[in-house]
């Protein structure tokens, strides 16, 4: 099988390379992107669950919160504008990075609803979901950056931060944690979309 | 999609202080119904006065009224009569700054103490171990999850003993996989998750074997001989006395047998020939280990059909 060659800032493959190539890069694409599909949906409602269960503010619709950095988790870190200018393979970097991260930080917020809210087993059951599926497309951006010749980000050193001091903390951690999630599925959903019309099936 | 977007540049891109207030007390356990004041107390470097800040709980500001300013950083607010908690997570008590931003927050947990729990009964199907079941004392009105401890001990020994298995029958059971001799099961019910004032134990006794059967398998009823106006029933089960019940196929109303004993076959007489009766069994154990204490009745069997011959 022929190499793919690619242009790091544009992956555009060369003339060269051969179709079969281009095909499985294209399939790889069109099930990350259905992922990111199924994600961006899931992770609205896991935000809408997850709020109901804290009580208001954090449920009512002009919610303000205190920022918080989460430990792990960049705010996704460029604005608007410098998002779209970056290259194919640096956004998909930096989903690398994001995708490594929520698993660990779903699973803490979990832990945390486990003692807050212990009977809402439609968000425990979504909790539990949206950690999977985060898994499952790190897994997916690692196979198609290979394909695609992009080098990943290293392995995180799991850093999870100390477990929050009390209730509304928790809760507050938790909140940043699912809004987080709910934007980084909404880059991803997007970056994939600029994707398959790149490489069309 | 673009419209989604948006939504980043709305993210606010100061740093914020790790802990820009702190409210005592934090996360407290309160029983319904009693006050509460609370101080929020602002980190000096925020150059906040305590006369700029208010309080919401679960959203809502609470009247200027019930604020007192303790001094240059510190507000506190009385809460009386409180309602229990709306979500189990907490109310959300705030103390926000002027503009409306959340500088800390605490988790108010109001609810009831446990009432001790009802009806323990236990059952065994084989003498070896036990099965145990209960009733909560509180119905609802309280979010504040309790824990349910069974113990039991031999009656003659006096050590106590912690049952592990929990939830083998439902919410409120607990399995005990040891020789049944002379075991008087007892509960505690103990509200935790917080410590504070409503962590308290509370214990209630059954009595000594207070043991019931499963409904007796196997009812068959036949009939009798030439007789035309009597069925017989047959029934298995060891040490125990019975009772049978009947009713005419179109009637609701049971006729009770009580005086079976523990006889394993029963006649009933006086019965129409040619109609459709259904019948049913049920016993009652005793004279186990020489106890002298009557069970619990089982439920009744399954009801048999049969008919008298015309």
């Amino acid at each position: 099988m022929e190499v793919l060659r690619v242009d790091r800032a544009n992956l555009r493959p060369s003339a060269a390379a051969s179709s079969s190539a281009q095909q499985e890069v294209a399939t790889k694409i069109k099930q990350t992107h259905s992922l990111t599909v199924l994600l961006k949906r899931c992770s609205e409602q896991l935000l809408a669950e997850y709020v109901r269960h804290q009580g208001e503010p954090f449920s009512s619709a002009n919610f303000q919160p205190p920022a918080m950095t989460v430990p792990g988790l960049p705010s996704p870190p460029v604005s608007l504008e410098a998002w779209l200018a970056l290259s194919d393979g640096e956004r998909l970097w930096h989903l690398a990075v994001a995708y490594a991260a929520l698993p660990g930080l779903l699973g803490a917020v979990q832990q945390q609803q486990d003692d807050l809210n212990p009977l809402a087993s439609e968000l425990h059951r979504q909790l539990d979901a949206a950690a999977r599926q985060c898994r499952g497309l790190a897994v997916n951006l690692e196979g198609l950056m290979g394909a695609l010749g992009v080098p990943g980000p290293p392995s995180p050193a799991p850093n999870l931060g100390s477990p929050p001091p009390n209730a509304f903390l928790a809760k507050l951690r938790g909140y940043h944690v699912c809004r987080l999630h709910r934007d980084w599925a909404a880059r991803s959903h997007d970056a994939l979309v600029r994707l398959t019309t790149k490489y069309p099936l | 999609m673009i419209t989604f977007l948006f939504l980043w540049l709305c993210l606010p891109l100061v740093e914020p202080l790790a802990y820009p207030a702190v409210i005592t007390p934090q996360d407290p356990t309160l029983v319904i119904g009693s006050s509460l004041t609370a101080t929020c107390s602002v980190n000096s470097d925020l150059h906040l006065k305590a006369g700029d800040l208010y309080w919401t709980l679960n959203g809502r500001r609470l009247p200027p009224e019930s604020y007192k300013v303790l001094n240059g950083t510190t507000l506190s607010v009385t809460l009386a009569n409180l309602n229990g908690s709306r979500q189990q997570s907490g109310d959300n008590l705030v103390c926000h700054s002027r503009d409306g931003s959340i500088l800390a927050g605490s988790c108010l947990y109001v609810g009831l103490p446990p009432e001790k729990p009802v009806n323990i009964t236990c059952w065994s199907k084989n003498m070896k171990d036990l099965t145990c079941k209960w009733a909560p004392g509180t119905e609802g009105e309280t979010y504040l999850h309790t824990n349910y401890t069974l113990k039991y001990k031999l009656r003659w020994y006096g050590r106590d003993n912690t049952c592990q298995e929990y939830r083998t029958a439902g919410q409120y059971s607990c399995h005990i996989p040891k020789d049944l001799a002379l075991l008087t099961p007892y509960g505690h019910a103990r509200s935790p998750l917080y410590p504070g004032p409503l962590m308290h134990l509370c214990s209630v006794t059954s009595s000594l074997l207070t043991v019931t059967t499963d409904p007796p398998a196997d009812v068959t009823v036949s009939r009798v001989g030439d007789l035309e106006d009597q069925l017989s029933g047959r029934r298995f089960l060891f040490q125990a006395k019975y009772q049978i019940q009947y009713r005419v196929e179109d009637s609701s109303e049971w006729k009770v047998v009580d005086d079976v004993g523990n006889q394993t076959s029963c006649r009933l007489a006086g019965l129409r020939p040619g109609t459709v009766y259904f019948v049913q069994v049920r016993c009652n154990p005793f004279g186990i280990y020489g106890s002298k204490k009557a069970g619990i009745w089982s439920d009744w069997s399954n009801p048999t059909a049969a008919s008298p011959p015309r």
